[in-house]
């Protein structure tokens, strides 16, 4: 315990003197009686009946004198050190997240809760300590640096917003921690419900209290939405949606599917307590759109009840083959769907190659390049700086290794790829290895001026490829990767949270909110515009000059938003957590308690004198 | 002028009792009751045999000449009852509304009248730290008035001493009788040693325990500072209803003691407040309990 006031203690100088007065009390009117004898006989036998007849004796005195210390304490306004202490710098991390913008039973939501506990520890300025505050969901930022000054923490708490964002508190800490080393005394406190994945390799040298606001809350949630064009008829849509019941009661409602604000189904749905319900909707839509999903029920979170995605319209996909026929490329480009295959044997002019989507040079050589995407089988582009080049020859390669995670090797399996001659493969920076040989790699991709160039440095012919699924079925997944990245699919359908960065050529940008209003987007030295961060599901516009507006889609999709149960998880394995009710009862300014003591002992003593008890 | 102890009325009402003492008192004067030895009346009682020695006077010469047998006459002795009364006029007995001094002083009056008009011999002396004044011996109702004189004329002494008090009073007075003590019996030295000296005397002992209403439900509040009239002692005190009814039992096992040290040793005792008026007590009270007839 420390005292924020210690020149109160003063104060106790008059402890003496109330003694003193004690022994000096006032005159008592004089009484003539015939004699004391029985009165003393009265004093006697009060002063035998009483136990603690001394204590009993000097009562009053005793009471005086703890009323006046209780007075003197709280005046002194003790603090209960590890809570609130003088000089100390605290650091809130306050949450953020879309989970705090759950509406408790009392009407409050649980960023309001947290905001008002930020406000109970902002106390510790009083004490000539200093405070921080620090906002985070997905990201990190600064809400009111170090500061001395109560109002400044009021004015940032009054700015607060929550947002749809996931919750990563690591993100936090690694802002917190650096700052909060440089300080003498410093104290973190998490202001959250728990509802965040526990940071891993974060720097705790400086403890972490945990405060976890809310109450458990029931929820029913859109956790993913998946819209693809048929692989039969890329002219019809699928629409998976699946949503998850985080309630301990099974639920009913409803769920509409629009497109491009059109209704397209509306289905009664029944999700049992905490199970999960997925439900595929189809349709015909080659023109592409908007595809909303909405959730009908009642539940203590709103912003995961909405989903949406962005459909581009169907496209034409034209290759161009140059090599030898009959080839397996040519058989494997065929049989992908909505593939028009022209193919020939020597490289063709420049002009000509305009209109392909994607040129596959499968052994031939060309000073020119598509003015699409590229992929060279066995040869490399033309001499350029930032180009692919194919070194000596080598014998039989060895497969090492290969990125499981891209795009491009998605359900392929390269184990039982023997590759007979092959060369060695120089990729220029910034490329992708996405199969890698004891020697270097085989297969890379790298953006160019263009699009998106692939090298192998083996022919397929060379190799036993073409007799694995894997072949036909990587060069699928070259043209719906090379049509996404054309259509900027990436950019289309995002996670809540994160900046939208836009490429292009044009001069401005501007961001359309989906609740209205319009924010221009900054360009940065690399060319690209990027806005702050994206806060809030729905649909967004991106406008560049005088371009059809480029719709981006942000969902939530975390299940750990979405589960309201508040979770008390420690930072450190064994560490408390305490809950905010509890930490209320907590008493920060000891002189409250002390205050009240004072009132409780003034009323004992105005009894005790009045009724006469013990004197 | 000064109103009188007792008016007429009452005196006249007061001739007609007696008082009755349980123990007969040897008196050196021949009074108007019987005593159970026998002396010099003219009321015959009995014979007895001759002995040498005997007064030849009372000798009944008719048996003699009848039966030649000498055979004493005795007579029924008639003796005085002396009656003591020991009047308390201590500081505290100023005390009260009325005040118990003169509540005292006519209680001493009435009963002292009773005395002489029964031609028994009357003493009394009034006591404070010691002995202050004295009256009598005297007899006959022709002392009433000097009786009432004096008794009018005493005055407030000083501090109670019961125990000097009793002991001067028992060396000085051989002739057993009825001793009346008339006090509120406040005396920080106790009253058993006091009353050991007049019960060694073979006294009867009557104690009347003056008290004012104001002693037995003081009417006291708050914090006050008491003062002893008579030491000058005082003690503080907060007053409650705690206090008040410590208070009520202290007095109350007070006069039960002394009540108690009084009937162990045959005497008699009887608390008497200032409220009850005098005559009635003596006429009443006192005829109840059987002191007086």
């Amino acid at each position: 315990m420390s005292f924020l006031h210690p020149t109160a203690f003063l104060l106790a100088l008059l402890l003496p003197g109330l003694v003193l007065l004690y022994f000096l009390k006032l005159k008592r009117p004089e009484v003539s009686v015939p004699s004391i004898l029985l009165w003393q006989k009265v004093l006697e036998e009060m002063r035998v009946n009483s136990p603690f007849q001394r204590l009993r004796r000097s009562l009053l005195l005793l009471l005086q004198l703890v009323a006046l210390s209780a007075l003197i304490l709280a005046l002194a306004e003790p603090v209960r050190r590890g809570r609130t202490l003088a000089q100390e710098s605290l650091l809130v991390l306050l949450d953020t997240s879309a989970s705090m913008l759950t509406l408790e039973t009392h009407g409050r939501t649980r960023l309001e809760l947290a905001e008002d506990e930020a406000r109970r520890l902002s106390e510790v300025l009083k004490g000539g300590g200093e405070m921080m505050l620090i906002g985070f969901d997905a990201s990190a930022r600064v809400l009111c640096p170090f500061t001395e000054k109560p109002s400044e923490i009021e004015d940032a708490l009054r700015d607060v917003k929550g947002s749809h964002a996931g919750s990563r508190l690591g993100q936090a800490l690694l802002l917190a921690q650096p700052i909060a080393i440089t300080r003498s005394n410093p104290r973190i406190v998490v202001l959250s419900d728990g509802a965040f994945q526990t940071p891993e390799g974060v720097d705790l040298s400086v403890p972490v209290e945990c405060v976890t606001v809310g109450e458990d809350r029931s929820n029913v949630a859109l956790i993913g939405l998946d819209v693809r064009r048929s692989v039969k008829d890329r002219a019809n849509v699928e629409m998976f949606v699946s949503l998850e019941n985080f309630s301990p009661k099974a639920v009913s409602g409803a769920m509409t599917v629009k497109l491009d604000g059109r209704p397209l189904d509306r289905r009664t749905i029944s999700i049992s307590a905490g199970g999960r319900l997925s439900q595929v909707f189809k349709a015909r839509w080659i023109e592409g759109g908007v595809v909303e999903v909405q959730l009908e029920v009642k539940d203590a979170l709103p912003c995961d009840n909405k989903a949406w995605q962005v459909v581009p319209p169907l496209l034409q996909r034209n290759v161009l083959l140059v090599g030898e026929r009959p080839s397996f490329v040519e058989r494997a480009l065929k049989a992908c769907p909505d593939v028009k295959v022209r193919c020939v044997s020597s490289p063709v002019s420049q002009e000509e190659m305009q209109g392909f989507f994607m040129v596959v040079w499968d052994g031939v050589r060309s000073a020119d390049q598509g003015f699409g995407h590229n992929i060279y089988l066995g040869c490399a582009p033309s001499e350029a700086e930032q180009a692919a080049a194919l070194g000596k020859e080598r014998q039989e390669a060895m497969i090492v290794d290969w990125d499981r995670r891209h795009s491009l090797n998605r359900f392929l399996d390269f184990d039982n790829l023997m590759v007979g001659r092959c060369r060695e493969l120089q990729l220029p920076i910034g490329s992708e290895i996405l199969l890698q040989a004891d020697h270097g790699p085989l297969i890379g991709l790298y953006p160019d001026l263009y699009g998106q160039t692939l090298v192998t440095s083996f022919r397929p012919t060379e190799s036993n490829w073409p007799l694995l699924v894997s072949f036909p079925l990587f060069l699928a997944n070259c043209l719906n990767y090379f049509e996404e990245m054309d259509q900027r699919m990436s950019l289309r359908n995002m996670e809540v949270g994160r900046p939208i960065v836009v490429q292009g050529e044009a001069d401005r940008a501007a961001l359309l909110l989906p609740e209205g209003g319009r924010f221009s987007m900054s360009r940065s030295g690399e060319g690209t515009f990027t806005s702050s961060e994206v806060s809030r599901v729905g649909v967004y516009a991106v406008e560049l000059d005088d371009e059809d507006p480029l719709f981006v889609a942000v969902n939530l999709f975390d299940s750990r938003e979405s589960d309201l149960n508040v979770v008390e998880q420690p930072l450190i394995p064994g560490e408390r957590v305490i809950h905010l009710e509890e930490r209320k009862k907590l008493p920060y300014g000891l002189w409250k308690v002390f205050a009240s003591l004072l009132a409780v002992l003034l009323a004992v003593e105005w009894t005790v004198y009045h009724r006469r008890w013990f004197v | 002028m000064e109103e009188p102890l007792i008016d007429q009325e009452v005196l006249r009402r007061l001739e007609q009792l007696a008082w009755i003492s349980r123990k007969m008192s040897r008196g050196n004067l021949r009074g108007e009751r019987r005593s159970r030895r026998r002396g010099l009346s003219a009321e015959f009682e009995d014979y007895r045999n001759y002995v040498p020695g005997d007064d030849l006077r009372f000798l009944d010469w008719k048996i003699y000449g009848r039966l030649e047998r000498l055979f004493i006459k005795l007579f029924t002795a008639e003796e005085d009852l002396r009656l003591y009364v020991l009047l308390d006029v201590s500081r505290s007995m100023a005390f009260g509304e009325p005040e118990k001094l003169l509540y005292a002083k006519r209680v001493a009056a009435a009963l002292g009248y009773i005395s002489l008009s029964n031609m028994d011999t009357l003493a009394v002396e009034s006591f404070a730290g010691k002995t202050l004044h004295a009256f009598g011996p005297c007899r006959g109702k022709g002392n009433a008035g000097r009786y009432f004189d004096f008794l009018s004329d005493l005055e407030i002494g000083e501090e109670t001493s019961l125990y000097s008090t009793f002991r001067h009073f028992a060396l000085t007075h051989r002739r057993r009788g009825i001793v009346v003590i008339l006090s509120d019996f406040y005396d920080l030295a106790g009253y058993e040693e006091a009353f050991r000296q007049l019960f060694a005397g073979d006294f009867e002992v009557i104690a009347l325990q003056i008290l004012s209403p104001q002693e037995i439900h003081p009417d006291l509040e708050g914090d006050v500072k008491l003062v002893d009239v008579e030491t000058g002692l005082t003690t503080d005190i907060s007053m409650g209803e705690r206090a008040m009814a410590s208070y009520r039992k202290s007095l109350a096992v007070f006069s039960e003691e002394l009540k108690s040290a009084l009937l162990q040793r045959g005497g008699h005792y009887l608390l008497v407040s200032t409220e009850v008026p005098f005559d009635r007590l003596v006429m009443q009270v006192l005829r109840k309990r059987g002191l007086v007839r």
